[in-house]
């Protein structure tokens, strides 16, 4: 109950609410990570076909999608 | 030339020598030869100039041209120069085995690669796909994937798939982490997850490429498959 009353100081939304669910589950599930940012990725390829065999693109959206917005979920949970 | 051939391929080789090679370098090789070379291949637009190779088959492949890079003679070169400034034999082994592996793979084309170099600047080459980057990359993607080279991809992506375990994050921890002295390094600014994700890119940009160009060649635009050795008839190979 003092977490919850700390964390609604804290301005973080109900600990029930579907956008922590949804964050948890993204935390949680890397299988699912890797195949949204691909997915991501190959949307922008598709929209853009010059980016079609860019790796720079590649790299950073997977390591933005898979690594480090996970990080940051994790620590703001 | 082969496409995401060259990013299953070091998982395959992974599997099959463990420790004595490193994905890194091993990646960082099978795609090296074309980093440099295929912006100027496909030529760029600079400020209205085009900057473009005169005679992009020989440019990439051939002698005088870049085509000294896609040569085991190479490999061998790089991995003495590695070994000689780090010292670290598994870096300097995977890198040149990458170097090579890529060389012996673009033979499959009707352009193919100096093996012999410098001894011979003939190409070696088994024809069983249409070189046709001197059409502009977007062609070039339409020819490669409607040929034969379309089932090499898509046997380098079964090999991949077969050596499923150096996919595993607990293959990674145990066998590739401790070889890895630029991965060590890496560590230092990225979380371990991050670190996986540079392992695990090659496969995953592979795969996402792979998708890209079929739906690109196939589903977006109409362009014939043709499986037949040489293929796809409706390009213009370099021959």
């Amino acid at each position: 109950m003092a977490r919850e009353t700390e964390e609604h100081a804290a301005g973080l939304p109900p600990r029930r609410s579907l956008r922590r669910r949804l964050a948890r589950w993204y935390v949680e599930a890397e299988a699912a990570r890797y195949v949204l940012s691909a997915s991501v990725v190959l949307a922008a390829m598709l929209l853009i076909p010059d980016l079609l065999n860019n790796m720079l693109l590649t790299a950073a959206l997977l390591l933005a999608g898979v690594a480090l917005l996970p990080e940051y979920l994790r620590k703001h949970l | 030339m082969s496409w995401t051939a060259h990013d299953f391929e070091p998982y395959a080789l992974q599997k099959h020598l463990g420790g004595r090679v490193t994905m890194l370098p091993l990646y960082i090789g099978s795609l090296g030869p074309d980093m440099f070379t295929k912006w100027y291949v496909y030529g760029i637009s600079l400020f209205g100039v085009e900057i473009k190779a005169d005679d992009p088959a020989l440019f990439h492949r051939g002698w005088p041209g870049a085509g000294f890079t896609h040569t085991p003679l190479f490999a061998i070169v790089v991995a003495l120069l590695v070994y000689a400034v780090s010292r670290h034999g598994v870096w300097a082994f995977s890198l040149g085995l990458g170097l090579f592996a890529h060389a012996v793979t673009d033979i499959l084309d009707t352009n193919g690669t100096m093996l012999l170099f410098p001894f011979s600047t003939d190409r070696v080459s088994l024809g069983a796909w249409a070189y046709a980057a001197e059409e502009g990359k977007h062609l070039d993607g339409f020819a490669y994937y409607s040929s034969l080279g379309l089932v090499a991809d898509l046997a380098a992506l079964v090999l991949a798939l077969v050596s499923w375990r150096v996919l595993q994050r607990a293959y990674f921890e145990q066998h590739v982490l401790p070889n890895d002295p630029v991965m060590k390094l890496a560590g230092r600014v990225l979380p371990p997850s991050g670190l996986l994700v540079i392992y695990r890119f090659g496969f995953v940009f592979g795969v996402t490429r792979l998708l890209g160009w079929l739906v690109f060649a196939h589903v977006i635009h109409t362009n014939a498959f043709d499986f037949s050795w040489g293929g796809p008839s409706w390009v213009t190979p370099f021959r």
